[in-house]
């Protein structure tokens, strides 16, 4: 799956000026982006810490989650979505915490622990953002 | 049938009212479907051709106590065709998890109450439209007439998942009691007998490699559930039209090994499955315990055309009597082998029209009739075709 963050990245849903970035809840220190990976796709439900994730995501047809997908898994949002559903349905998960905006995901992180996302961000809005709230990975 | 729609008409409204709705604790979700089924010929569906109608619904909770407690349940329906319909609307999990890590890099979870049985790549979700590979599953190793036996069970279940350097491992060890539909009877022993199926027990093993483009693994489970006769049951056999007129209580005993492959690469997604199961019917008629094991696999590949398109493209086989592919030697002559054997190439696509909306459907050349309820005696060739074709259309909304 690292794979795909490091040499296949070719999504159009991201400029060459934009970023996509991982939100952690300030809570978190580190966490691998294998790590990432495994909650997202619902292979693993506890944090580093133990403790029980609270994933997000923002709407599927949204660049974020193009992106997202696209640079992660090498998926479309479609395909990722399925998973959810598939472990949804069979009661193994809840779906991610969705936002309409960026603006409420952001508040989200910063006023729980233990929350994970993502956002498509310009690469001059960066160091702002660092300075803000913790970004543990920045890919693209 | 009025009430079963009332019922229908009731239960999506409540699902399109409730779902999507969540606290910070409480997540709400729902699906319902709505389509048709086509068969040029057989009785795959029902026994007489009037009811090709495909509803489903279902509508979850999931509710986080805790850190480590949650609770998550499920109420579904299905209606397809006469055969494969719910009688009632039913509970499809409601289950009490506690999940936590013991040993480094793993999670260890326990779950008790009515839980959905994992059993090669789409056991716990065949019935969600949307997760499925298509409409009608492979046969080969979804046997719709079974299907009541692998749905869930009621018991408890423990889970254990370890991380790898890449990829993770993980066990599932389970033990419950069936809850077997009343429909069970009509495609097992015909539409004559309306005796009750006693809840008899499962067990469950399921292990699994996860990398997320590489899924592998095998499943067991072992079921044993009876059946209580009444007076009036009568027993069809072959040649149409003869019955036996009185039966005694009897079980069936299955045994089922999966082994199963899921590869993504690009927008392909390539799964294989073989499946075999080791059937015994004890009672019924005077006749000794009989063995009938089953042998059924597949090769399916879907790609994902575009953004919104996903195509399939499945073959697949399945032998009612593995140990006699090339036919059944019977008391009157010799079954041809297409009575007890399936060949089916399906061809299916799935567009997402957006977030909550899709189109789906399939197309299934079959030759054969292995897979056909009532499952326990067959109709004449004038009856059952050789060659015949399903196809099914589906809406789906998804909360």
């Amino acid at each position: 799956m690292l794979f795909h963050l490091t040499c296949c990245y070719t999504a159009n849903a991201v400029a060459e000026d934009k970023k996509l970035i991982i939100l952690a809840s300030n809570n978190i220190e580190t966490i691998s982006l294998e790590a990432i990976s495994n909650l997202y796709t619902f292979r693993q439900k506890l944090m580093p810490n133990s403790e029980r994730v609270q994933l997000t995501s923002l709407p599927l047809n949204s660049e974020d989650t193009i992106g997202f997908t696209q640079k992660f898994f090498n998926y479309y949002p479609y395909q990722l979505k399925r998973i959810w559903d598939q472990a949804i349905f069979s009661g193994k998960a809840r779906r991610p915490k969705s936002f309409d905006n960026t603006e409420d995901l952001l508040a989200f992180i910063k006023n729980n622990d233990n929350a994970i996302g993502y956002l498509i961000i310009k690469t001059s809005e960066l160091t702002q953002l660092k300075e803000m709230y913790n970004v543990i990975a920045i890919i693209g | 049938m009025l009430l079963r729609l009332l019922v229908n008409i009731v239960f999506l409204l409540f699902c399109v009212n409730a779902a999507g709705k969540a606290t910070d604790d409480i997540y709400i979700n729902a699906y319902v479907g709505v389509g048709y089924v086509y068969e040029s010929d057989n009785n795959f569906i029902h026994s007489e051709k009037d009811s090709n109608k495909l509803i489903e619904s279902a509508l979850n909770l999931t509710y986080e106590y805790s850190n480590n407690i949650s609770f998550a349940g499920q109420v579904a329906y299905r209606e397809f065709g006469e055969y494969f319909t719910d009688k009632t609307l039913r509970i499809d999990y409601a289950k009490l998890n506690y999940t936590d890590s013991f040993i480094n890099d793993s999670e260890q979870s326990l779950s008790i109450g009515r839980i959905k049985i994992p059993s090669g790549v789409y056991n716990s979700s065949r019935d969600t439209p949307i997760t499925r590979p298509s409409i009608i599953m492979p046969q080969s190793a979804y046997l719709d007439l079974f299907r009541n036996l692998w749905l869930s069970t009621d018991g408890v279940m423990l889970s254990s998942s370890h991380q790898l350097t890449q990829g993770i491992v993980d066990l599932t060890l389970g033990y419950g009691k069936l809850h077997i539909d009343d429909n069970f009877s009509d495609v097992t022993l015909g539409s004559e007998t309306s005796g009750d199926w006693a809840e008899g027990n499962i067990t469950v093993f399921d292990l699994r490699y996860n990398s997320g483009d590489l899924l592998f693994g095998l499943s067991y489970n072992h079921v044993h559930p009876e059946y209580l006769k009444v007076s009036s049951d009568t027993l069809p056999i072959y040649p149409i039209g003869n019955k036996i007129p009185s039966i005694s209580n009897g079980d069936v005993e299955v045994s089922t090994y999966v082994a199963f492959i899921q590869y993504n690469i690009n927008r392909f997604e390539i799964t294989s499955e073989y499946t075999y199961r080791d059937v015994v019917v004890s009672g019924y008629t005077p006749t000794p315990p009989n063995s009938r094991p089953m042998e059924g696999y597949y090769a399916q590949l879907k790609y994902a055309a575009t953004s919104s398109l996903n195509l399939m493209l499945r073959h697949e086989k399945f032998y009612r009597f593995a140990e006699s592919k090339n036919g059944l030697e019977t008391l009157i002559g010799i079954d041809p082998a297409w009575y007890n054997n399936a060949t089916t190439s399906s061809i299916g696509f799935n567009y997402n029209i957006d977030e909550h909306w899709s189109v789906i459907a399939d197309i299934h050349y079959v030759e054969g009739s292995g897979w056909l309820p009532p499952f326990s005696y067959q109709v004449p060739e004038s009856v059952e075709k050789k060659h015949w074709t399903l196809a099914a259309f589906e809406v789906v909304y998804v909360f």
